[in-house]
């Protein structure tokens, strides 16, 4: 089953085909708020390169987010056309377990849990917990540093950060945990952005439980973890 | 080309097609996607002027209680509608996706990350069909609202673009030829209808809650300004907006349909004045009407009446044309295409293209 992966939800943008576990092609670049013009010219050198055509794929699986709101509509609005286009099912994909997905099984069997990190702005971090035994045990969230530190510190076990937040953070992460920090460890820059290849292959394993082929009008819900702008200011002024 | 603007498009890429351009005919069927600002739309359009379909999911509800529109609120809502509305035209107008041969979006102006919805869509779809992305300025696909029933309307032509964000006079010597000749210096029309509406408490659209208020009222009742009206082709709104909230202020016991009737007749009166003016300055032998405010009862039977006393044909959108459609954006969309004017895959929306910007 071929699959073609897509995600814009960072400031990398990343396109990849595969066919089952192997990557036939794939492409990534960091993109500062030109994911719309960088990203459909990608689609089309990956997908040739991989010496298909489109007719070739058999399903598109796309990073929904989080990360940042625009270059995420990007990606979504692109594959929601593709999959329409080509008639093909459509995955969407959480960029946090597309991250943990690109742990190295050795790097990832060194802790009890993971905690993928993204940028989600104004000073705030988008997380979600995995364990190796039971897989995903918090589900996305979005808030301040000290948050996330408390969910580490409640839960109490060897934790491997991913994520550009948590290399950036390294040192208030450390300091925050106290004591505890002994058991805490990083992932390298390697593991900085989710990247397409890894959405594809969550993507591809997906698609293969899909019963029946593409809906009328395939979609992908945007994982935005917060309230639209001016929707949080209603809430205020109401609530005031 | 002219145009009436030096700002460069940041748009990518204008190029010559490599598609034959004789290929392009009354046959040809062109996708069109529109989600410049709060109508989510698209549409089948053949031939540049066959309206096969024209779906709009409009996202007024999701924004009314704020008043305007917010920006989030509405890219949000484009990249979840989109899917079915694409769908939806396809449907009604019996064709297979596969049956299109050009794909047209709104690259600008607009909000960005609204725009970005719809151009990231059309240029996805355009790549999996293998057919042409064709990137399509807004106010001039209103003009082609105007034109879609009226396709050999003659030129010269004079278009009065009117809506929430732009008021504007185009002098339209051809199809690939726009000049700017007068514009609002302050508020666009539209924003004054809606200005207005907010604070004589009627609902929201401003243009439809004044259009009714009306016609319940007398437009003689208040004596208003017609600001710069034998002063170029420039039009002002702000002071009219102004003297409407002084004179409530001191008479807060006037009648709100008389305020709205005087209101409009002023903004019409300056609207018909200078189109006059100016359809007589380019020697106009149409005058063509788009955009949100050219569904205005009053604006339509005046410039009608205008032009009938001139002797120039005025044409009309219908209703529906005026408002934000993908049947304009196709129609547009296959005249570009037509002159070979697609745009490379790098394509990106320009949140403040220019009329006349992007062409050859
Ligand atoms: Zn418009």
């Amino acid at each position: 089953m071929i699959v073609l992966g897509i995600d814009t939800a960072t400031t990398m943008v990343s396109v990849a085909v595969v066919d089952g576990a192997t990557v036939l092609a794939s492409s990534e670049l960091r993109s500062d708020r030109r994911h719309a013009e960088d990203l459909t010219p990608m689609i089309d050198f990956v997908v040739k390169r991989a010496g298909l055509s489109f007719a070739d794929l058999d399903a598109v699986a796309v990073d929904v987010g989080p990360g940042l709101f625009t270059g995420m509509r990007v990606g979504i609005a692109s594959a929601q056309a593709l999959a329409f286009a080509l008639s093909i099912p459509l995955v969407g994909v959480d960029g946090l377990e597309a991250l943990v997905a690109a742990i190295p099984v050795a790097v990832a069997k060194q802790a009890e849990v993971i905690v993928p990190t993204i940028d989600a702005r104004r000073r705030e971090v988008a997380w979600a917990m995995h364990s190796n035994v039971s897989g995903r045990v918090l589900a996305p969230r979005v808030g301040g540093l000290d948050d996330l530190l408390a969910g580490v510190r409640e839960r109490g076990q060897h934790c491997l950060f991913v994520g550009d937040f948590a290399r950036r953070h390294r040192d208030d992460i450390v300091a925050g945990l106290g004591p505890h920090s002994w058991n805490v460890s990083f992932g390298d820059e390697t593991l900085d952005w989710p990247i397409a290849r890894h959405v594809a292959f969550i993507g591809h394993e997906r698609a293969l439980h899909l019963d029946g082929g593409a809906l009328r009008a395939p979609r992908a819900e945007a994982l935005y973890l917060r309230e639209a702008d001016a929707e949080i200011n209603w809430t205020t002024r109401s609530s005031a | 080309m002219t145009s009436g603007s030096t700002t460069r498009s940041a748009v990518a890429s204008v190029g010559v097609s490599d598609r034959n351009a004789s290929t392009v005919d009354t046959s040809t069927i062109v996708l069109g996607i529109e989600t410049s600002c709060d109508e989510t739309a698209a549409a089948v359009v053949m031939g540049g002027t066959d309206v096969l379909s024209s779906v709009v999911a409009s996202q007024l509800d999701e924004h009314a209680r704020f008043g305007g529109v917010v920006p989030e609120i509405a890219s949000r809502a484009h990249l979840e509608t989109l899917p079915q509305v694409v769908a939806e035209a396809l449907e009604r107008a019996n064709i297979d996706v596969s049956r299109v041969d050009a794909v047209a979006a709104t690259v600008g102006p607009g909000l960005v990350g609204a725009l970005l919805v719809g151009v990231s869509a059309a240029k996805a779809t355009a790549l999996a069909l293998d057919v042409p992305f064709v990137g399509v300025n807004h106010l001039e696909a209103h003009l082609y609202a105007a034109l879609l029933d009226e396709p050999n309307a003659r030129f010269p032509m004079l278009f009065v673009l009117v809506s929430g964000g732009h008021t504007l006079l185009v002098e339209m010597t051809g199809h690939d030829s726009y000049r700017v000749i007068g514009q609002t210096i302050d508020d666009a029309a539209g924003e004054a209808f809606d200005k207005v509406a907010r604070f004589l408490g009627l609902s929201y659209p401003g243009g439809p809650a004044i259009d009714k208020a009306a016609t319940r009222g007398k437009d003689t009742a208040i004596a208003l300004p017609r600001a710069m009206l034998n002063d170029g082709l420039d039009v002002s709104f702000s002071g009219l907006k102004t003297a409407v909230i002084n004179h409530v202020r001191a008479n807060p016991h006037v009648s709100s349909d008389d305020v709205a009737a005087s209101f409009q007749r002023a903004v019409v009166d300056v609207l018909v004045h200078k189109a006059r003016r100016a359809a007589s300055l380019i020697g106009a032998n149409t005058i063509a009407l788009g955009g949100g405010v050219a569904a205005n009862s009053l604006l339509r039977s005046e410039m009608t009446k205008a032009g009938e006393s001139d002797g120039i044909p005025v044409v009309l959108p219908s209703r529906e044309m005026c408002t934000d459609n993908a049947a304009m954006i196709a129609s547009a969309g296959w005249y570009r295409l037509r002159r070979g004017e697609v745009m490379g895959l790098d394509a990106g929306a320009d949140p403040n293209l220019k009329l006349g910007a992007g062409q050859r």
